[in-house]
């Protein structure tokens, strides 16, 4: 049984990471980010294999949420950083009113392909008024840039020094296995 | 560089015809683009919305030409009639003209690749311009793009055209024209 309302879980799952306890009634959301776990979308994962504080008796240990309250975990979104920055991003932009379905589109994109690569830093997010959207990961020596545009198809480009994007712009098929070389540049941020 | 994807450059733009105003841009010039909003840290460069997208697609996104526009024009041309929509001058920022118009864009993972000049710097004047005014947007090699490639490139050389322009600079320390004989 959860002991809070799925509007005060959603309320902690927006502010950040949560963590929860398991008490013999069943399982509470106590909001903080104390435990420091990673934080999934339940929606995708059917699988929940999330590092969660278990409570016991007589402190705080580390466990594993699995099995039986899946069921009730699913119907719980739990925000990945990553996607909620490009929910905010979403948010707060100007979109062209004849562009809105294909920002919707796009921004469907890039949520697939951060949760399917699974990187976890977050980039900055820039919705154009046409639609697109972009994920930017800035580093010393060398930034990434992957931009959708609702269309089935990402692009990406690696800037390093004092290089521009626009030099090299690689597309790709989102259906067909993520390039390689992005993969890589993803894995190592 | 091309101009193949600007022909426009290459003639003057003014409303009162090829001989009128100061002509087309050249590639020494430095355009200064005035910035307006909300205090926020200046050496942070522009943000997105400063670069007025549809702006960018009209080739419409104005800047002035230093060499010719003095601070008063400045200030009376440019940053007056945004007054008046309460958006205050946060600064400008510069980029020099051969700079903009040496970005180009390389799509690779398609058959065949795409290429093209990014921008195009155009000494546009219309009635009740200054005369130093300009404006550069998305260069005409990109029209037969689709809309989906053509969104993502634009996108990709928006966020490199916030890193052409830097920081923006407070007022005083641009350059401006020294006055002009005839000014406005």
């Amino acid at each position: 049984m959860w002991a809070n309302s799925g509007a005060t879980w959603a309320s902690l799952a927006k502010v950040g990471l949560v963590a929860l306890s398991i008490s013999g009634s069943g399982t509470q959301a106590l909001g903080g980010s104390s435990a420091g776990r990673e934080v999934v979308e339940s929606d995708d994962c059917p699988e929940i294999r999330d590092r969660v504080t278990i409570s016991r008796h007589n402190g705080w240990t580390e466990g594993y949420f699995l099995g039986a309250i899946q069921d009730e975990m699913s119907s719980y979104k739990v925000i990945n950083p990553v996607t909620r920055q490009i929910d905010i991003a979403f948010a707060f932009s100007e979109i062209d009113s004849d562009q809105v379905n294909v920002a919707i589109a796009a921004k469907q994109e890039a949520v697939d392909f951060v949760l399917g690569c699974g990187v976890s830093a977050i980039p900055s997010v820039v919705f154009s008024e046409e639609g697109a959207v972009s994920l930017e990961w800035v580093q010393v020596d060398c930034s990434v840039l992957v931009v959708f545009s609702g269309d089935g198809v990402g692009a990406f480009s690696v800037r390093r020094g004092q290089g521009f994007y626009s030099s090299k712009i690689i597309e790709f098929d989102l259906d067909r296995k993520m390039p390689d070389i992005l993969l890589d540049m993803l894995n190592a941020l | 560089m091309s101009t193949g994807d600007c022909s426009r450059e290459l003639f003057s733009q003014h409303f009162l015809g090829p001989s009128a105003g100061h002509g087309p841009v050249h590639n020494e010039e430095i355009l200064g683009l005035a910035v307006f909003g909300v205090l926020r840290d200046a050496c942070a460069g522009l943000i997105p919305s400063d670069l007025q997208s549809k702006r960018l697609r009209r080739s419409e996104l104005s800047v002035a030409r230093l060499k010719y526009t003095t601070r008063a024009i400045f200030l009376d041309k440019v940053v007056r009639p945004e007054d008046g929509n309460k958006r205050g001058l946060l600064g400008i920022a510069t980029a020099l003209t051969q700079d903009i118009r040496g970005l180009t864009y390389v799509v690779e993972g398609v058959i065949p690749k795409k290429s093209g000049r990014a921008l195009c710097v155009l000494d546009i004047v219309v009635e009740g311009d200054y005369e130093g005014h300009a404006a550069f947007g998305y260069s005409e090699s990109m029209e037969p793009l689709k809309d989906g490639q053509k969104s993502r490139i634009r996108l990709v050389i928006q966020n490199d055209l916030i890193r052409l322009f830097g920081c923006v600079k407070d007022i005083d320390k641009i350059d401006f024209a020294p006055s002009l004989s005839n000014e406005d």
